[in-house]
């Protein structure tokens, strides 16, 4: 017994030992923007959002910038201009200017991979112009609060589907695979507000060119699975001449628009022919219809296989065409060279040279099953 | 005087199913968690079946320790190689143990405290928490073999839950990652085996724990259990790793296992790897406490010292040591030091064994044989 009380004892004094972080003193990273410094071009700009536990604070964001070589470095001298000590744990999002990510983002990602304490499911973005102005001009001229904001904006936005998922671990991972190229989103600063307007695509590790989120809805489709997407299409009307229903609607448009949601789609690629490097993509999409700017029987057969049929030339021209940009660009965003790679190892740079010459049969399957409660 | 034979006391012995906790606790440890980054070295993405080989011949490793022990009435290895090779021979193995048992305590020791140091406390210093982790040491090995048992016992179950919380990188996996498959050559998949000594190490345990087991006729299929799930947590924390990090991320994982716990996060528990690491303790402890536990009772059984004057001793050297060092390279090296010695301890020494047992006791049948002619 006296053993026992004698241990506990110096377990308890030892405990005293840890360093202790109380939470009135710490400043919470939440956001960090990060830009390469327009003079000098090996400095790195970095500006800090963090939260401050202070109850007579008016808000409880503070924003503050800093400049260093490392990204380590630019804490260090954040903190030497912050009256609380800035720890990054609770980091939710790393945005990075675009003429940083231009130059290649694999170092300040490295250093976030290798430090323990920052989460791998933080979510990394690309901002238009400088990502230090685009946190400052939110934090100064809009009165939300820019952490949680944009940590939330990309969060929503990947929840629902409408966004791929971008955290820290997603690049890394898409990083390091042979025939993989990750995608960010692009954010930009509209009416103070940040917003999501485009996607940024990435060769390796620099920025490569971007594309818009309705295109980088085909990446998912093509590489993961839906469950409940959703797609905006508007397809040429003199495809639907004979069936439109012209006596209750007098529109003169020349396209027909529609809103297909929920959609839920599966996908497999397989690679059928080495020499020819062409692939081959079974897309089962389901959907239901929620919006048309036409009326059409949607209760008849004919005219939902009709629809189905368009639909899915549509898709096809506008994947055919996302594809054509990769090419360009040779990134690979959607993993073919990971599939090849999988049959016929190979090299992350002879993966790019065959890339412009990457076939795609596409064997797509729409399937509408609903339309709404009225025909 | 027969010095081969032990007499334990009846409150002193344990149950025979007790092995398979022993054998899993004290095998799965600071191993584990690094283990599979050094078998992808060696074998790729066809890891796992390294894994699976190790398995197997360590299922016949122990198969061989107990043909030893089995020809004996109730002995140690110590026992068998004072019979085999005399007193000062079998002093000098002896010995050999405990050095080479303290340095893997040495090894898990600083191992684990570097995990800590680098995931939660990185200002900590190495002194307080090698304290913490010896005093408890201590209390648990200052009550004897039963004690320590009971809370490899325990500390099993209270450790097993961790296991649900992979399900969140199981879903991350990709199958890619394996292929193409058996792009290995033989030997990369054996030398990915070899590299799975260090997960496998402890097993030598048996040699001395084995005369305290009370039903000896049943110790062969929990201990053979225990070793069993020992290679599937190995084998599952492998496929995992595999699947869940590129080819070219995993090889530059320290801890890959602790790394699978990153992307686990609840808004309850924002950071799930703090628990994990924090809980690991409890993986990490019986292992400590086993191992300290055999360097008592060898040093006690060769040289007659009292089991709780050793037991300071070493407290103190473990102290020492694992306050002392700092550099990741220097323990890096350590416990490489550790599982390449322990290969040969641990896996070639017994089937070395085996042959000079058998060896000897055709002799001595032949020689009774003579004399009665």
């Amino acid at each position: 017994m006296k053993r026992l009380i004698f241990v506990c004892f110096c377990l308890l004094l030892s405990a005293g030992c840890a360093p202790t972080y109380p939470i009135e003193r710490l400043g919470i990273i939440n956001t960090i923007g990060i830009d390469s410094d327009s003079q000098d071009s090996q400095a790195l700009n970095a500006t800090y959002v963090y939260f401050q536990f202070d109850p007579n604070a008016k808000n409880i964001n503070e924003i503050v910038s800093s400049k260093a070589k490392t990204l380590k470095g630019t804490r260090e001298k954040a903190n030497v201009k912050s009256n609380f000590q800035l720890v990054p744990g609770k980091l939710r999002v790393l945005m990075m200017g675009r003429p940083l990510a231009e130059k290649g983002v694999a170092s300040i990602l490295d250093t976030l991979v290798r430090d323990a304490k920052i989460t791998d499911t933080m979510y990394l973005a690309v901002a238009d112009s400088a990502a230090g102005n685009v946190l400052s001009e939110v934090f100064q001229r809009s009165t939300t609060n820019v952490g949680t904001h944009l940590y939330q904006l990309i969060d929503t936005n990947v929840d629902q589907e409408i966004l791929i998922r971008t955290t820290l671990r997603d690049f890394m991972h898409k990083y390091y695979d042979i025939g993989n190229d990750p995608v960010l989103p692009l954010i930009s600063v509209v009416e103070h507000m940040p917003s999501i307007e485009r996607m940024a695509l990435f060769r390796d590790e620099t920025y490569a060119g971007d594309i818009s989120v309705e295109e980088g809805f085909f990446i998912k489709l093509l590489s993961g699975r839906y469950q409940a997407g959703r797609l905006e299409l508007s397809l040429p009307i003199d495809e639907f001449e004979n069936i439109r229903q012209k006596d209750t609607d007098q529109r003169e448009e020349d396209s027909l628009f529609l809103s297909l949601s929920d959609l839920r789609s599966h996908n497999s690629i397989k690679l059928v022919s080495k020499k020819e490097v062409r692939f081959q993509s079974d897309i089962k999409v389901q959907a239901r219809i929620m919006e048309i700017s036409e009326q059409l029987e949607l209760d008849k057969e004919e005219v939902v296989k009709k629809l189905e049929k368009v639909i899915q030339k549509d898709m096809e021209r506008q994947i055919n065409q996302l594809l054509d940009k990769f090419r360009e660009l040779k990134v690979d965003p959607i993993g073919f060279g990971s599939i090849y790679n999988a049959k016929h190892p190979i090299t992350q740079e002879e993966w790019r040279k065959l890339l412009s010459e990457m076939k795609l049969d596409l064997n797509l399957n729409v399937n509408i099953i609903r339309q709404g409660i009225i025909d | 005087m027969n010095t081969t034979n032990l007499t334990i006391k009846p409150t002193m012995r344990i149950q025979a199913f007790y092995l398979f906790f022993i054998m899993n606790s004290i095998q799965t440890g600071s191993g584990i968690m690094g283990v599979p980054r050094y078998i992808f070295m060696e074998a790729r993405q066809d890891a796992w079946i390294s894994v699976l080989i190790a398995g197997l011949l360590v299922h016949l490793v122990m198969a061989a320790m107990f043909a030893i022990m089995n020809h004996y009435e109730n002995t140690d290895v110590l026992g068998v190689q004072t019979d085999l090779f005399g007193k000062w021979i079998a002093k000098l193995l002896g010995t050999i143990y405990i050095i080479y048992f303290f340095f893997v305590l040495l090894s898990v020791t600083m191992d684990y405290i570097q995990v800590v140091q680098t995931f939660i406390f990185p200002r900590m210093s190495a002194w307080v928490l090698s304290l913490v982790l010896i005093l408890l040491i201590v209390y648990a090995v200052m009550s004897g073999l039963r004690v320590a048992v009971g809370i490899t016992f325990i500390f099993f179950f209270l450790s097993l839950w961790l296991l649900i919380f992979l399900y969140k990188s199981i879903a991350y996996m990709e199958i890619t990652h394996f292929q193409p498959l058996l792009e290995a050559s033989p030997s990369e998949l054996l030398r990915g085996a070899r590299h799975t000594s260090y997960s496998y190490l402890g097993i030598e345990i048996l040699f001395f724990i084995y005369p305290f087991i009370s039903n000896k006729e049943k110790a062969k299929l929990p201990a053979h259990l225990g070793l069993a799930l020992t290679t599937f947590f190995i084998l599952l924390v492998t496929v995992i790793s595999i699947g869940y990090f590129s080819p070219g991320e995993l090889p530059e994982q320290v801890w890959p296992v602790l790394v699978l716990f990153k992307i686990v996060e609840y808004s309850v528990i924002g950071r799930f790897d703090v628990l994990v690491v924090t809980e690991w303790m409890m993986v990490i402890l019986p292992n400590m406490i086993l191992l300290t536990w055999i360097i008592t009772y060898i040093t006690k059984r060769l040289y007659h010292v009292q089991q709780r004057k050793v037991l300071y001793v070493v407290a103190v050297l473990l102290l020492i040591g694992a306050g002392i060092t700092k550099h990741e390279y220097f323990i890096l090296q350590i416990i490489d030091t550790v599982a390449a010695t322990g290969f040969w301890v641990a896996f070639v020494y017994p089937l070395v064994l085996l042959p000079l047992v058998w060896m000897k006791s055709k002799w001595k049948r032949r020689k009774r044989g003579g004399a009665k002619t």
